[in-house]
This record gives structure tokens, C-alpha cells and sequence, in this order.
């Protein structure tokens, strides 16, 4: 798995957004490159992005663009460049912006192999005169991004940024906020690294108001059960496929989206198709990990909670706080907790003495604490 | 072309979702759904709906419940059921706290219980009461854990984990992964569930935590309680998961019975 953690977080945030889905580009040389586009902006320049974006060869097979001639326009990628990638839908755009813009992004349309390389074709694009957003010129891609950000700086920026903020803070919107790193946007040419830095750095993202309010997605459930506790696991599974096949049983295909919006996320996620089999493959990881090495629960939790630690509300709380962070659950559930956790060791051992986070019984009471924290409602949220 | 295909995902209503399921997957994956404070295991989710719960403990009478009542701890076999056959033995090794003959119960001329388990001698008398004695293994280390997982596996064999009970509906319901029985073959009452009920593929009972748990899914049928939750944004995703909880459960009832 990754070692490059927020980097590939940053990929599945694109890739949500400049969506494509892998069926349909059906090429596996174009995916890849794609993949590669994304890395690469991930924390680069937005407009930049959009350019390069627009002539990913994935792309012109995805939203059409391979087959926008001068004689057959085909606006696909001329409506979602403004609905879904820059401005947002109905907002600073004309039905005649998009007709205009789809026959200035004509032309690329040569394949010298089938499915091979995508090349600008001087026959098949419109060279005529075009007015997009009140400029009028025989414009052709590259004029194109740049009227559009010159013309709409202030919409992308605030369109963009908007994104940012739902996707890494918080469903509900922070106006001002979102003011500051559109402002920070623009005053950096649409470097995105300045904004990404400027948020992560500020109070507001660590308010406490802020933290767990988003609904996990399937690939923060089981990456980030599996990175945060960073065990072991049996060796006969085949864990990267095993993600993927059921990420996608909960309703995230890895590139490809339920469509070119990408996944809404949050409450959508949840219906009681997908809830049970967060249950159930949350408890699947931990039970490979119990089965190859049952002593890691031990280690775990020594290391979390010191290895003197003998009370075991400290011990219970501890590790609620390291899978819910320091949010309150239910006190009835807290119980529970405790109740589980206590597991089969006589009461009188914790009072006298005999019970220890050095007791056999140590791992078993941990795992299975672990398997009741997973169920708990609160667990879905990060 | 591409544009917005309409995706299941997207439809919200509940009755979609419930479209989708057939009962086998639903069980499938809701079988361990709460591995701790509620497990299902698998065939159990009737016993959400509470009139299958009070029809399975009114069935009682006709079909016959065991109930195993497994106490937590060490106990002192010796001062339960007490040799008389050698009782100077006896009081030897337990100067201190050794039961006085006095205090006793004579059940036979061999043994005796402490008055104060009086209650169980009229099971006695007819014949409803059963000791097994001098139970242990070779080379005992002593270990508490040791010998409650033996008491549960019923082999001294480490490497086996499964359960006496969880073996013996393995043995009965080979197909119960697809073809869970109506009524939950068992429910265990306190702690996380014992490894007694767990067999090599499932675990056979419905587990949950305390009594007034089962209650309230005994009662309406909610596994979590959505009252005083937070008003705030992170209140407000809590009670929306709790309520889905809640509802998928339901569901599951439902379809259970279909």
C-alpha cells in the first residue's frame, strides 16, 4: 500500500472531480496516463491542470472530445469544462458559451494508431471566428483556458475552492472561509499547494467543530482502519484487490463514479445496502489481521496506552479516542465498552492486581473491543 | 452521452434499497454486523422483530431452550460441593476457610453443599441436578484464561478455536450460511460473546451485551439510541448514522420473515 499518503488522497480528490470512468475510456494506456496527470498537478497549478486535463487522450475518449469536428461539433466537454471542472453548474455560462466553446476545442481528433496517441488535426478544427464571454477571435484550445481564466477568475477560484473546503473540512460551508482561500488562489496565479497549506495550517481546520462531521467514504473507511493501525495481516489474501473489490461493493469503483459528477459523498454513501457491509468489512479486516498475529493487538494498544496502564476506563477511553477522536459516545455504549473489554477476566483481577496489560488475555480483550468500536454509528465519521 | 446516468447510488429511497436485497445476502453481511455489543450470527435477525423474540421464548414450552448460565470467575469446587467421605482431608487443606459440617447440606453420605445453596437441594431430590467432578487438564498451569478457553473448546488443543456449542451447530446446520434457520439458535446474554457459540466459519448466536440491550430490540427494535444527541454538525451525521442503523435492522427483520 502507498506510502505517499496525502498525495494519493489528493489523486482520489481529482479523480473525483476531472472524473472519468475506466470502462468507458477502455484503454489501459490512457488511464495510465491520466493516473499520471493527476499525480503530477495534484499540488500544481489549476490552470495548468484544466489544460492538460482537457487533452488527456482518457479524457477526449471519456466526455467525447475525439470525435468534436468543425463539421460535427460535439459539446460534451464544452458543457462539463464549465458545469462540473470550473464554474459550476448554470453559473457565468450561456447555452451559445458552451456551442462557442465546444468549436474552439475541435481538432483533436487524429489517432495514428487505433487507441494510440490523440493528435491535433488542422482539418478537423474550426477555424472560424468564435465569442466566448464577450471575446470574439478565431480562437483555438490554448486561447480558450485563457479567456476562461481571465474572464472567470473570480467564479473558478470560489468554484474550486468550495470543493476543497466540503471535501477536506466540512459538508457545511464556511463562507468567509472560503473567501480567504479563493482570495489565496488568485493571489498565487491558481497554485493550489499556497491554499492546501494555508487550510491545513489555520485554527478553523483544527476546530474541534470541524473534526468528525463527514460521512467516511468506502476507501476512508478501509485505508484508513488499515493505515491507522498499520498491522499485519494473513498472508492469503490479496489485500490491494481486496480494497478495490470491496470499495466497490460499497459503492466506490475506484475510477469510475456513479457519474461524470463523481460521487456526492457524505450521506450518500450511506443506505442499508452499504451500512451492513461497512460492518461487515471493517470486522473482515480485523479478523486477518487477528489471524495472522493475535500478540499485535497486545503491542497496540501498550503502545497507545503505556504498558503500566491498569485502569480500564483510562485504557477504553484511550483507544475510543484513537478511532472516534475525542468525541463523546453514548455513555450507555461506553459501558458496553468497558463491559467488552473486561471481557472474561473475573472483576477481581483488575482490583487486586492480578490483571495487567501484560495478561494473555490482553489481545483477545483488545480485538474484540475493537470489533464493538467498528459497529458503533460514530465510526462512519472522520 | 455520458452525461449524469442515473445510478442506484443516487436514489435515496428506502424502498430501492430494500429492492436490492435478496434475504441470503442481507443475513450474509449483516450476520457479524455487531461483533461485539450485537452480533448477529447470521441466521438471528428475527429476533429483532419482537414478536418472533416472544414467540421464541413462548415456544419454550414445546420446543425445549437450554439455558447454560456460565459463571464468571474462579470458584472454590471443593467448598461448593464438599467431601464428606473425607472431610478431615478437606478441612485440613483449607484451615481457614473450610466449610464447618454444621454449615452443611448432606445431599448424599458422600457429599455436602453449603446451606446456604439450600435452594438447589429440591432439584436434587428429583433427580434435576448433575455434578461432574474432579474436571481439569494434565500439567495444569494454572492459568485462569487456560482453562476457561478449554471450557469453551472442550480440547486442550490450543489451535482450536472453536467452540463445543459452535461445533455442534456446524455439525447440524452444514448450510447455514445460506439457509439460516427462522429463529436465532441461540442468544448470549453479557459480555462480548463467548467463544462457546463460535464455530470455524460463523458465530451461532446472537450476542448481546447486557439485558436492557435486549430489551430495547426486544421492544421496538432499535439497536441505538437517537434521544440527546448533539445539535451540531457532528450531532447531526450521528443521528442520521443512528437512525440508518436502526432502520437497516429493521429492514432486516422484514425481509427475514419474507
Amino acid at each position: 500500500m502507498t506510502n505517499n499518503g496525502f498525495r494519493e488522497r489528493l489523486v482520489l480528490f481529482w479523480s473525483n472531480h476531472f472524473v472519468i470512468e475506466y470502462k468507458d475510456v477502455n484503454q489501459p494506456a490512457y488511464l495510465y496516463q491520466y493516473y499520471a496527470l493527476i499525480q503530477s498537478h495534484a499540488l500544481g497549478n489549476f490552470k495548468t491542470f484544466v489544460r492538460e486535463m482537457g487533452l488527456a487522450p482518457a479524457m477526449l475518449r471519456y466526455l467525447n472530445g475525439y470525435e468534436n469536428k468543425k463539421n460535427n461539433p460535439n459539446e460534451n466537454y464544452a458543457r462539463e469544462l464549465y458545469e462540473l471542472f470550473t464554474l459550476g453548474e448554470g453559473n457565468g455560462y450561456t447555452q451559445e458559451d458552451i456551442t462557442e466553446t465546444s468549436r474552439a476545442l475541435t481538432g483533436y481528433n487524429r489517432f495514428k494508431t487505433n487507441m494510440g496517441v490523440i493528435e491535433f488535426n488542422e482539418n478537423t478544427f474550426d477555424k472560424g471566428s468564435k465569442t466566448i464571454f464577450g471575446q470574439t477571435g478565431t480562437w483555438g484550445y490554448d486561447d480558450l483556458i485563457n479567456i476562461l481564466f481571465q474572464e472567470k477568475e473570480d467564479l473558478i477560484a470560489d468554484f474550486i475552492c468550495t470543493k476543497i473546503y466540503r471535501y477536506f473540512v466540512s459538508p457545511e460551508e464556511d463562507l468567509s472561509i472560503i473567501g480567504q482561500m479563493a482570495k489565496s488562489l488568485k493571489d498565487n496565479q491558481f497554485e493550489i499547494l499556497p491554499v492546501i497549506k494555508k487550510l491545513f495550517k489555520s485554527e478553523h481546520f483544527f476546530d474541534s467543530n470541524n473534526s468528525n462531521v463527514i460521512i467516511k467514504s468506502p476507501i476512508d473507511l478501509m485505508v484508513g482502519l488499515h493505515q491507522s493501525l498499520s498491522f499485519e495481516y494473513s498472508d492469503n489474501i490479496d489485500l490491494e484487490l481486496s480494497f478495490r473489490n470491496k470499495c466497490s461493493e460499497m459503492g466506490q469503483t475506484m475510477f469510475s463514479p456513479v457519474d461524470v459528477a463523481g460521487w456526492q459523498g457524505n450521506q450518500d454513501w450511506i443506505n442499508s445496502e452499504t451500512l451492513p457491509k461497512r460492518w461487515e468489512f471493517s470486522d473482515y479486516l480485523l479478523i486477518k489481521y487477528w489471524q495472522k498475529n493475535k500478540n499485535q493487538f497486545k503491542t497496540f494498544i501498550r503502545t497507545l496506552v503505556g504498558s503500566d496502564e491498569t485502569d480500564v476506563i483510562v485504557i477504553v477511553t484511550k483507544l475510543k479516542d484513537f478511532m472516534f477522536c475525542p468525541y463523546q459516545i453514548k455513555e450507555e455504549e461506553m459501558t458496553d465498552a468497558i463491559t467488552i473489554f473486561m471481557g472474561d477476566v473475573p472483576e477481581s483481577y483488575f482490583e487486586d492486581g492480578t490483571w495487567s496489560l501484560n495478561s494473555k488475555s490482553v489481545r483477545k480483550q483488545v480485538y474484540d473491543l475493537m470489533r464493538f468500536f467498528i459497529t458503533l454509528p460514530e465510526f462512519q465519521l472522520k | 452521452m455520458n452525461r449524469h446516468k442515473p445510478n442506484e447510488l443516487h436514489l435515496k429511497s428506502h424502498d430501492c434499497d430494500h429492492a436490492h436485497w435478496d434475504r441470503r445476502g442481507f443475513l450474509r453481511t449483516l450476520g457479524m454486523a455487531g461483533a461485539g455489543a450485537i452480533s448477529f450470527g447470521n441466521s438471528t435477525l428475527s429476533v429483532v422483530e419482537s414478536p418472533l423474540l416472544n414467540q421464541a421464548l413462548s415456544d419454550a414450552y414445546s420446543d425445549r431452550i437450554l439455558v447454560l448460565i456460565r459463571l464468571k470467575g474462579g470458584n472454590d469446587g471443593l467448598n461448593t460441593i464438599v467431601p464428606l467421605y473425607d472431610f478431615d482431608l478437606y478441612a485440613n487443606k483449607r484451615p481457614k476457610i473450610h466449610i464447618p459440617q454444621n454449615n452443611l447440606y448432606k445431599l448424599n453420605d458422600n457429599h455436602g453443599i453449603p446451606n446456604f445453596m439450600n435452594a438447589v437441594a429440591p432439584m436434587w431430590g428429583e433427580g434435576a441436578m448433575k455434578v461432574i467432578q474432579g474436571v481439569g487438564y494434565e500439567n495444569q498451569n494454572l492459568s485462569h484464561f487456560k482453562s476457561s478457553e478449554i471450557w469453551a473448546t472442550s480440547t486442550p488443543d490450543s489451535e482450536i478455536s472453536s467452540g463445543w456449542m459452535g461445533r455442534y451447530y456446524e455439525g447440524k446446520y452444514g448450510d447455514y450460511m445460506n439457509n439460516p434457520p427462522e429463529k436465532p439458535l441461540a442468544i448470549q446474554i453479557g459480555g462480548g460473546g463467548n467463544m462457546i457459540f463460535d464455530g470455524d466459519l460463523t458465530t451461532y448466536s446472537f450476542s448481546v451485551s447486557s439485558p436492557q440491550r435486549l430489551k430495547r430490540v426486544a421492544e421496538n427494535g432499535t439497536l441505538f439510541d437517537n434521544q440527546n444527541i448533539r445539535t451540531n454538525l457532528h450531532g447531526q451525521q450521528v443521528s442520521f448514522l443512528r437512525e440508518a442503523s436502526n432502520t437497516t435492522f429493521r429492514y432486516a427483520s422484514v425481509i427475514n420473515r419474507a
